[in-house]
């Protein structure tokens, strides 16, 4: 190989003694290469920390309460019974004395020497419109009654021209006559049947 | 792991730390010897973004191979062969990927100062050398800066030695030619 040309020996001279100093982007860029160091010894104080605070917490969170020790609790033991305890009277020599025959009466409350309690009758408070039919025209009332023993009752329609709108034919069974003195046929609900005269009979 | 650096070795207990992976000696390790592996790469590659990239490549290399180092030669010098290598690694990569190793026209940069070549500053030599053509800055830097024979730059770059001597020849004349371009009347004057 030729001698080196003089520049070039100034150059190698140059370029030995130059020196450049690592800036702090050139170290960042040089950072983002290295693998992360999760074992690093900076990390141990934090993880450390975070495990402590992390335990304090769990136990705060799911410790069992401590009960208090017995001995703080003051103890009385009953004494023991003696010569002198009086019985109890027995509970019904207590109370007022009841009639045989069972309570029936304000008196008989009064004797309880219960306090005679307000009787509140509450009526039905129904929504009744106009509009709304009524309870009897709803529906055609077939009222059976248990068979008279005096006979089979004459069947006959009360309402021949209802039902022959609607091709029907209602049943009527009168009552049988249970007392002397009462109308039986009459239920409270509904009319009146027409008793049997001698005009239309 | 076992380090034949001695425990007095001054790299010992940073190297160790190191390997251990700690993050602060891994800064101050790269601080270090920084300012010393920058100018190889800067020599062969010219400019300094693409240099730093290198650079944190081969310490990245460097840090991975700690404890491969068998302390044959100076610890400076395997770190040296190791930013080199990865500079001519780089260099080849890029020709294969963009064809760089055509010759380019060499204008002299107007911000040299009027000095004669012996007499440049070395910002002004990195100047010089980024002008060069890849393929003839490398054979240069090789040559007068790490002292490579011919035979040494054939086999490393695959490329003959006769491959070699003229590319050597062709950045001296690049280099002396286009300073007397520029500066000939101002030469000859002083």
């Amino acid at each position: 190989m030729s001698a080196p040309e003089p520049f070039e020996a100034h150059w190698r001279r140059q370029l030995a003694d130059y020196r450049s100093e690592a800036t702090d982007a050139d170290w960042s860029a040089m950072e983002r290469h290295l693998p992360p160091t999760p074992g690093g010894r900076s990390a141990w104080p934090y993880t450390l920390l975070l495990i402590a605070v992390v335990a304090l917490a769990g136990w705060g969170l799911f410790a069992p309460a401590t009960a208090p020790p017995l001995s703080s609790f003051p103890v009385e033991v009953p004494a023991p019974l003696g010569p002198t305890y009086n019985r109890p009277d027995r509970v019904p020599s207590l109370l007022p004395a009841l009639p045989r025959d069972g309570i029936s009466t304000a008196a008989g409350k009064a004797a309880l020497s219960l306090p005679a309690l307000p009787t509140l009758r509450l009526a039905a408070i129904g929504f009744v419109a106009d509009t709304m039919p009524a309870r009897r025209s709803a529906r055609l009332a077939s009222v059976v009654t248990e068979l008279p023993s005096l006979g089979i009752p004459k069947v006959r329609s009360s309402s021949p021209d209802h039902l022959a709108t609607i091709g029907k034919t209602l049943i009527v069974v009168p009552y049988a006559p249970s007392e002397a003195g009462s109308n039986p046929r009459y239920n409270g609900l509904y009319p009146r049947l027409r008793q049997p005269t001698k005009d239309n009979r | 792991m076992h380090l034949p650096l001695t425990p007095t070795s001054p790299h010992a207990d940073l190297i160790d730390a190191c390997l251990r992976g700690e993050r602060r000696a891994q800064e101050q390790f790269y601080r270090s010897h920084f300012p010393k592996l920058l100018p190889i790469c800067l020599r062969y590659l010219g400019n300094r973004e693409e240099s730093v990239e290198v650079l944190n490549q081969a310490m990245l290399k460097i840090f991975q191979s700690l404890d491969g180092y068998r302390g044959d030669g100076s610890f400076e010098g395997w770190l040296a062969t190791i930013v080199r290598n990865h500079a001519l690694s780089f260099l080849r990569e890029q020709a294969r990927a963009q064809r760089k190793l055509v010759d380019k026209t060499f204008v002299w940069p107007p911000s040299v100062p009027n000095r004669a070549l012996d007499q440049l500053a070395v910002e002004d030599i990195l100047k010089l050398l980024e002008r060069l053509p890849d393929h003839l800055r490398v054979v240069f830097s090789l040559v007068v800066f790490d002292g490579y024979t011919h035979a040494e730059v054939a086999a490393e770059l695959e490329i003959t030695e006769t491959a070699s001597r003229w590319r050597l020849m062709k950045s001296r004349d690049h280099l002396q030619r286009g300073y007397r371009a520029t500066h000939a009347d101002k030469t000859s004057e002083s």
